[in-house]
């Protein structure tokens, strides 16, 4: 397992982004998925998929930096969806009551069609 | 071991929450800890000989009767364990995470190697944010065939259940996922660091949906 860890950050326009992670997130890449959430949200993104498709371990710490994120976009009327089918890392949103925070979606197309949908219905 | 280093028994009772007569007695009975003497004859303890006793106090308040915990702590066959010492770091977590995977590697349980890694760098960063900086983490894990025991020493200031609670509060969610996890834990704070020992099941089976186990934390 080598968990080399990733995070792409792409503009979709729209106030729309999308943060690819990869690998195991934890205390010591907390600063680069913080980096590459700021980047979405200094690039106007209001809403933002976080993509945790190819993530294989997450921790506290990664929670902590996405809700950092989230209370930066909510003020401005945005969102934070997250895309992830691995039922472990899911349970850890479930443990932390954090799923009622975050609109957990399997794949990511799914997530980009809510938000894309939100966004129509914050500009509307 | 220099001589300073050695404590006498109503330190080393108070630091691992017994009495000095449950001490005497225990030599007495399982003879595991024999401790040093000094020029009067008292009873003076090292820090490995303290480190068998928290053990031993643990086992007992994690519900093993005393000859039992004297037992593991004489050396009790168990699967595996493994003991190591992880730089005070921001690497420390992704060092525990191949702390856990080296004995796990031959495991089946996945869901439990996911959930032990996550325990172990959950306690580990724990240990890291509020450690001594200067001083290594030690990491324990221990295997048995039903029950995975993971412990992480740190040097530095003296803490409490509560004032963990207060910690996590503020900076997360570290806490919350180990109490959900854990069938048992506990933390003990004293003037030689904290330790906190985690009890996992050892199987799939004990971490399905809505089967969390029943977390009793202890302070002491």
């Amino acid at each position: 397992m080598t968990g080399d860890f990733q995070a792409t950050t792409t503009n979709l326009g729209d106030g729309l982004a999308v943060v690819v992670v990869g690998g195991e997130a934890d205390l010591y890449t907390a600063p680069q998925l913080k980096k590459a959430l700021a980047a979405a949200l200094d690039g106007g993104a209001r809403y933002v998929l976080v993509d945790l498709s190819s993530t294989t371990f997450i921790d506290s710490t990664t929670l902590g930096v996405l809700m950092g994120a989230v209370r930066r976009v909510r003020p401005e009327g945005g969102e934070l969806a997250i895309a992830c089918d691995d039922a472990n890392i899911r349970r850890i949103f479930e443990i932390t009551l954090l799923d009622r925070v975050f609109r957990i979606f399997d794949a990511p197309g799914e997530g980009l069609e809510h938000l894309r949908g939100a966004n129509g219905n914050g500009a509307g | 071991m220099t001589p300073d280093a050695l404590l006498e028994i109503g330190s080393v009772a108070r630091e691992i929450g017994v009495t000095p007569s449950t001490l005497r007695s225990w030599e007495r009975r399982y003879g595991v800890v024999e401790p040093h003497r000094g020029n009067r004859g008292e009873r003076l303890y090292d820090a490995g000989q303290i480190e068998v006793l928290r053990r031993i106090q643990t086992d007992i308040r994690l519900g093993a009767r005393a000859a039992a915990a004297h037992e593991a702590a004489a050396g009790r066959p168990e699967r595996q364990s493994i003991r190591v010492e992880l730089p005070p770091g921001s690497e420390a977590p992704r060092l525990a995470r191949l702390a856990v995977d080296a004995i796990l590697a031959s495991t089946p349980e996945q869901r439990f190697a996911f959930f032990a890694r996550l325990v172990a760098v959950e306690l580990v960063s724990n240990a890291v944010l509020h450690g001594r900086p200067a001083d290594p983490i030690a990491l324990e894990i221990r295997l048995d065939l039903q029950t995975a025991r993971l412990r992480v020493h740190n040097t530095g200031r003296t803490l409490s259940l509560r004032q963990l609670r207060t910690r996590s509060g503020r900076r997360g969610w570290g806490l919350e996922i180990v109490d959900a996890l854990a069938s048992s834990w506990t933390i003990e704070s004293g003037p030689l660091g904290t330790t906190v020992t985690v009890c996992l099941p050892a199987t799939d089976a004990g971490f399905t949906d809505g089967d969390w186990g029943t977390p009793r934390p202890e302070a002491v």
